[in-house]
């Protein structure tokens, strides 16, 4: 297992996040005038901004229910979004959200926590909320397997074992759980799903790992913070775990 | 009940190696049902529950394949109860509401000239952000293909990788084997890996003649056409016209009458490049002489117009 604090050459991450849903007094909506003011204040690490269009689509519902009709339905989606000057780095703001995204290189937790808790400073400071309804840490890790068939096992340490069957391989693996987090309320979502890969000789994985306060968190900094780093240690001993040596081997070629 | 003291030990199942591989086991959908469904049967929820489930099942496919929505419009188009669409919002919000730049699955590179170019796979567009920019990469293969796309967002990120693939493919792939180049094998063989050629055939049709004696026509029922040259290649057959060749023209026709018209013949419908139009009976002797002496006739009596003969 590599050192906690490893840079690889070439790291599988394609993104991590941070999100959270902010809940406001009663009777009180989401000021979207505030957005020009948290520009502001963040834009000289964020100078470029883009507003974003939220879509609605058709859903049917079934029996005992109106007929269908285009509506949004769904979570809130961000409709502001500031970016970085060298464009890795996202704030994200929609109703009562708020969201901090970096794209790869990454150059750790230690560079990345410090930009999501200023924001959230800062968006506290100006929406003032009354809590933090739920907060979530998402890490996205591609990884390519340069071998059209492999012992699932000598990469990852996250399978099934599939019913024995004469010789033949498993494809299109897909699987998904839930673990208990480091706090209770606090859950980890792992998903591992293979994709056909570009590559005719290889294979491709998704992994994505999210962490979630389900039962909210008061929007409190000194809380939040905690809650973040003990979120992302846990997100990055199942990231350890999920993976075999030999498996960082191919990410640092 | 005694218990003997030599009772076996409870032994611990051995761990079985679980092969994977990426190669594709299942055959591609037909084209109906890709131009209904647009995907790899495994892919998405829409097809897996279009193909796979009744509707006594459809609830218990739906749920099990929810963890692997990807969005709700994913859902879009089937009836579905509203608890259902709720657990799979919340299972959304679980997995995140605002990738910066999530990748993207593709099941077709889009074209400038033609249809696009179907894959044999769906694959992964990654896309990545740069100062004032976004860049769209198949980042296992970008080492090789030399290419990515660049745009302000990831639908123009993406138009411009599918322009520079398109390029590679016009100038390393879709040219005369002798001004192929070594170094270039490898790139040209990925790319015939990554796209179904089969169905670009099928998908971008060339124009080809059709040339026919209408036979019988009777009211109700298709008319019945002596083929020269008939759809799909046919030749020297006599066959009922196809629902989807029949074209109004038709009906000025009389039986006896000799036809020919130009089309493209997908596997669905056909485009006619020329509706059919009575021409003569090609195999008459004397209409063929009388057709071979209207093409015009240019002699070779120049120097330098070919054919030479050496001296």
């Amino acid at each position: 297992m590599p050192p906690k604090h490893k840079q690889f050459k070439k790291p599988p991450l394609i993104e991590v996040f941070c999100e959270f849903f902010f809940e406001t007094a009663a009777g009180v909506e989401w000021d979207s005038f505030i957005v020009p003011t948290f520009y502001r204040k963040v834009r000289k690490d964020f100078p470029t901004r883009q507003r974003m269009s939220t879509v609605g689509f058709q859903l049917m519902m079934g029996v005992g229910v109106p007929p269908p009709q285009m509506q949004s339905v769904g979570p809130p989606t961000p409709r502001h979004r500031f970016i970085s000057e060298n464009g890795k780095t996202l704030v994200q703001l929609g109703d009562n959200l708020l969201v901090v995204n970096q794209l790869p290189p990454y150059y750790g937790w230690e560079r990345f926590e410090p930009t999501v808790m200023q924001c959230f400073r800062l968006y506290t400071q100006l929406w003032k909320p009354e809590k933090v309804a739920r907060a979530a840490v998402h890490y996205i890790d591609k990884v390519d397997i340069p071998s059209l068939d492999v012992g699932i096992e000598e990469y990852f340490n996250l399978y099934p074992t599939l019913p024995e069957h004469p010789g033949t391989p498993a494809t299109n693996l897909a699987l998904t759980y839930e673990v208990q987090g480091a706090v209770a309320g606090d859950i980890l979502v792992g998903t591992m799903r293979q994709h056909p890969s570009a590559n005719p000789e290889g294979m491709t994985f998704l992994f994505q790992s999210d962490y979630v306060a389900t039962g909210g968190l008061p929007s409190d900094e000194k809380a939040v913070q905690s809650w973040l780093n003990k979120a992302h240690d846990f997100v990055f001993d199942v990231f350890l775990s999920t993976f075999t040596d030999k498996c960082y081997k191919l990410w640092e070629q | 009940m005694p218990v003997s003291a030599k009772q076996p030990r409870l032994r611990k199942p051995s761990r079985r190696s679980t092969r994977v591989t990426g190669r594709k086991f299942a055959s591609d959908a037909p084209m109906p049902i890709h131009l209904v469904y647009r995907l790899e049967p495994h892919q998405r929820i829409r097809p897996l529950v279009a193909m796979m489930a009744s509707e006594v099942n459809l609830a218990h496919s739906l749920d099990l394949a929810s963890p692997f929505v990807l969005k709700l419009s994913d859902l879009s188009g089937l009836t579905l109860k509203a608890d259902f669409i709720t657990g799979v919002s919340k299972r959304l919000q679980d997995r995140g509401v605002a990738h910066a730049a999530g990748p993207l699955p593709i099941h077709r590179l889009h074209s400038t000239e033609n249809n696009g170019y179907p894959l044999r796979r769906t694959l992964l567009v990654v896309f990545n952000g740069e100062a004032g920019r976004i860049t769209a990469e198949l980042k296992e293969v970008s080492d090789i293909l030399n290419i990515r796309g660049v745009g302000w967002d990831e639908k123009s990120a993406l138009n411009d990788l599918e322009l520079r693939f398109e390029r590679l493919i016009q100038t390393k792939v879709r040219i005369p084997p002798h001004a192929q180049r070594v170094e270039d094998t490898l790139l040209v063989s990925i790319i015939n890996r990554l796209i179904d050629w089969n169905r670009f055939r099928e998908e971008n049709p060339l124009p080809t003649p059709l040339w026919g004696k209408l036979l019988r026509r009777r009211n109700g029922q298709p008319i019945q056409v002596q083929w020269l040259l008939g759809p799909h290649g046919k030749r020297h057959k006599t066959t009922a016209l196809p629902a989807t060749h029949d074209h109004p023209t038709f009906l000025a026709l009389n039986e006896g009458q000799w036809f020919k018209a130009v089309v493209k013949e997908y596997p669905d419908r056909v485009e006619w490049i020329e509706p059919p139009y009575h021409v003569p009976d090609p195999e008459d002797p004397q209409e063929r002489k009388r057709a071979w002496e209207a093409i015009p006739t240019i002699p070779a009596d120049q120097p330098d117009v070919w054919p030479l003969r050496e001296e």
